[in-house]
């Protein structure tokens, strides 16, 4: 039995859902997977459009597998669709008809209970010690010992994520978090809870120190996902900052972040070819430095720029 | 004539009602066309959703399905189809942005060619100020690339998903129209394939009779591939508004403007009918400066304070159209801020205004019906055809907006026959949209086509053109061109292409 839109409620019930889309397709000009295969169908707009015309949600797999969940359609949708929650729900939906390939993936362990006061950051515990240490010594934060993460990557899979797990990660997390994962920064509200959030980018380039080691020849590289989940308000932050240290940034004409892709869950799998995407943000640029947010994006552009690569929070003095 | 199955009732006496809406092909030949397809290595897809995808354009009122559809990666790609379509008489919609509103890019059976896969740009050239792109780039793409070589194009409609090779067979319309005409004639060269699926470079010195068919050519003549623009140095843009309460004056001033080269920008945006915005902008600070010396004291509009104040005066004696003031009021709360985002501006001037132009249209205009008949008219009969048409708009619509702007024209070239820019235009044509505001307001299909119908009546009633006169529309072609004319472009049309399969529909 087919699957139909009919039959789901697939996004923020209180924004516009997919039948609000009138295929206008600027959703689609910023979308990594547009860039790379030019294939409407595997677009924000091709998903929307295909399931208002009665396709299945089997039949859009394809589509809803291959984004990279970067948000830019979410800060570019003339009808504020909730594009990302439309391509979660789609992926959950994948799951209860048992067809979601990426159901299977390796979950990331759960860490200690956090028990900060102060605020708190959230690292993946996989990434190098010594950046790690540079971020909690730039931020002055303590890290979570429990980082989320498999919260966040349930939740990019399309699987549920327990109810007792994302309660007592809830109630373990401070009045204030740095959030290094974008998806958790955007989820972390739907999960209930109720303090500050900021990404991680955002909070070290709050770090007078930071800021001040931007110049004109970087080229800033914004996380994508957190910056789109708050675009309204991170793209003037990120435009002051533009401005006063003449950096240039990643951000394209319509201001919002190309994505490299490297963090997202399928990325292993070569769905989103990631050095081209870091061509396509070199392009036309020549960058003495590139200073990236996202951890994963540092071996990305290692890979593919001929020009030095390093952390935000390296900048910090 | 047939005269059967009316769309909307007669809106002027003298002028017949005719269904214009294309019957949907049925069918004969498909199986051996696609067959031939697929021995070529093209893949013709055939699914509900490949289909779906294109079951109507911007315009929201024509719906239609292909019987497949297909992403060309190449001129040669689109030459075998073509080739296959001739021999087998199979029609042939080609789409790009698919921004059209009378149903010109919907496939009523047949294929859709699908340009979107040809959108790279090819090369960009910056000694001689060229760029090479693929027919179905967007011009947001396009730009993107121009930007990372501080380039910008010249002219290009206000929105970022027109394609490049769709807005050169219809023209393509800018605010800086007035000075650099339209897209079309920012063209240098094309690679085009023929009805019969020819490669054929063209430009004014080679093969120019299929160039001039091409440019403003409504997709009858060939499919562009690859298209040289010229292109400049980008620089960001001031924007000055002056503000009427009269349409005329508004209107005059503005020919005005655009008849002595003021302005490198210049257009006219209604809010309501007593609040008129002609907004100039400029490309560099000595011309504003000459602009304001020159020319600003000649405007008959006030300043946004001055306006206001005599708006304020003129509602508060009138407490009977407080409803129109409220909308006025919240029009300019909710619009002028997306024209000045911080993140857009650099030292009070707009930097891509393509994107902030063109996102203004979606956010406050954009919809999943756009209702935009025009108008387009030598500058004599332009007053004229603008208020007939606003009549007609506040005949049905408590709310809507009217966008006029001029159009430089490059001597008396061949490609302006039978197109967008009026026979009787002399160095400028005019164009005017009426756009209605539909907000949440549901309304029928045959009242918004009724509306579509009385404007353009009035280009037949006065012998104009239209920015958009194909598909549901081609009906209007031989009453506003005459039967000596289309039947010229007929029988070229049957030349080019015998079986005449290629955007069927859309003029002939």
């Amino acid at each position: 039995m087919p699957v139909t839109h009919t039959q789901l409620r697939l996004s923020d019930p209180a924004r516009p859902g997919y039948d609000a889309c009138t295929g206008c397709h600027v959703c689609a000009l910023p979308c990594p997977v547009w860039q790379q295969t030019r294939d409407p169908r595997l677009t924000l707009k091709g998903r929307a459009r295909a399931l208002l015309h009665g396709a299945s949600v089997l039949e859009v797999a394809d589509s809803t597998l291959a984004c990279v969940l970067c948000g830019a359609c979410e800060a570019v949708c003339p009808e504020d669709i909730d594009t990302v929650g439309l391509t979660l729900g789609l992926r959950r939906a994948l799951t209860e008809i048992g067809e979601n390939p990426l159901a299977g993936l390796d979950e990331s362990p759960v860490g200690e209970r956090n028990h900060a006061r102060g605020e708190l950051a959230l690292l993946p515990r996989g990434i190098d010690e010594e950046l790690r240490a540079r971020v909690r010594a730039a931020l002055g934060a303590e890290l979570a010992s429990d980082d989320g993460r498999d919260i966040a990557q349930r939740i990019e899979a399309g699987l549920e994520v327990p109810a007792e797990r994302s309660r007592a990660f809830v109630a373990s997390l401070p009045p204030a978090v740095v959030v290094a994962d974008g998806l958790l920064a955007r989820e972390l509200p739907r999960l209930g809870y109720r303090g500050r959030i900021r990404t991680l980018g955002e909070a070290l380039l709050a770090l007078p120190g930071v800021v001040r080691a931007l110049g004109a020849g970087d080229l800033l590289v914004i996380e994508s996902r957190g910056f789109h989940a708050d675009h309204r308000r991170l793209v003037r932050f990120y435009d002051r900052i533009r401005v006063e240290r003449g950096c240039d940034t990643n951000l394209d004409l319509q201001r919002v972040a190309i994505a490299t892709g490297a963090g997202a869950v399928q990325a292993a799998g070569g769905a989103l070819d990631v050095g081209r995407q870091v061509r396509w943000i070199l392009e036309g640029k020549s960058p003495q430095r590139v200073v990236v947010e996202a951890f994963e994006d540092l071996a990305a552009f290692r890979s593919h720029a001929d020009v030095p690569v390093c952390h935000l929070a390296e900048l910090h003095p | 004539m047939s005269t059967t199955n009316p769309v909307a009732p007669d809106s002027l006496v003298g002028i017949p009602r005719q269904q214009t809406n294309p019957s949907r092909w049925a069918g004969s030949g498909w199986s051996s066309f696609s067959a031939a397809l697929e021995r070529a290595g093209l893949e013709v897809r055939t699914g509900q959703r490949d289909r779906a995808l294109f079951l109507t354009d911007s315009g929201g009122m024509a719906f239609g399905l292909p019987h497949g559809t297909l992403r060309p990666r190449s001129a040669e790609d689109v030459a075998t189809v073509m080739r296959a379509a001739q021999d087998t008489g199979v029609p042939v919609t080609v789409r790009g942005g698919g921004l059209t509103t009378e149903g010109e890019t919907v496939a009523f059976g047949g294929l859709l060619l699908d340009m979107s896969g040809m959108s790279s740009v090819v090369s960009i050239d910056r000694d001689n100020l060229t760029a090479r792109v693929q027919g179905g780039v967007f011009w947001h793409s396009f730009t993107d690339a121009l930007r990372r070589h501080g380039l910008d194009y010249l002219s290009a409609p206000l929105n970022l998903t027109s394609t490049v090779g769709g807005t050169l067979g219809v023209g393509g319309i800018d605010i800086n129209s007035p000075r650099l005409g339209c897209s079309a004639d920012q063209c240098v060269s094309l690679e085009v394939v023929t009805p019969t699926g020819e490669i054929v470079e063209c430009s004014n010195e080679h093969e120019k009779e299929l160039f001039d068919r091409v440019l403003l050519g409504y997709g009858q003549f060939g499919v562009i591939t690859e298209a040289t623009m010229r292109v400049r140095e980008f620089t960001p843009i001031s924007m000055r508004y002056v503000y009427y309460a009269s349409l005329p004056k508004a209107i005059e001033d503005m020919r005005m403007l655009v008849e002595t080269d003021a302005a490198d920008y210049c257009g006219i945006l209604t809010m309501v009918d007593r609040a008129i915005n002609l907004l100039v902008a400029f490309d560099s600070d000595e011309r504003e400066r000459e602009f304001v010396s020159r020319w600003q004291k000649r405007l008959r509009g006030l300043s946004e304070l001055s306006f206001a104040a005599r708006a304020a005066v003129y509602y508060g004696l009138r407490p009977w159209r407080m409803r129109e003031a409220l909308f006025l009021l919240n029009r300019r709360l909710e619009l002028f801020p997306d024209f000045y985002k911080p993140e857009y501006m650099r030292d009070g001037k707009i930097v891509d205004r393509t994107v902030v132009f063109s996102r203004a249209v979606w956010k406050h205009w954009g919809g999943s019906q756009m209702v935009i008949p025009d108008l387009a008219t030598c500058a004599e009969k332009f007053t004229e055809a603008v208020v007939r048409g606003n009549r007609v708009c506040r005949k049905y619509f408590p709310y809507y907006t009217l966008y006029c702007v001029g159009i430089k024209l490059f001597g008396e070239d061949r490609r302006y026959e039978l197109s967008s820019i009026p026979p009787d235009a002399k160095s400028f044509a005019y164009g005017c949209e009426f756009e209605p505001m539909l907000f949440d307001k549901t309304y029928s299909r045959d009242y918004l086509q009724s509306f579509k119908n009385e404007i353009y009546d009035i280009g037949a009633d006065m012998k104009t053109s239209y920015y958009r006169f194909g598909g549901m529309m081609k009906g209007y072609i031989r009453r506003v061109f005459g039967d000596e004319l289309v039947d010229r472009h007929l029988a070229m049309k049957r030349a080019a292409d015998p079986a005449m399969v290629l955007n069927p529909d859309v003029v002939f």
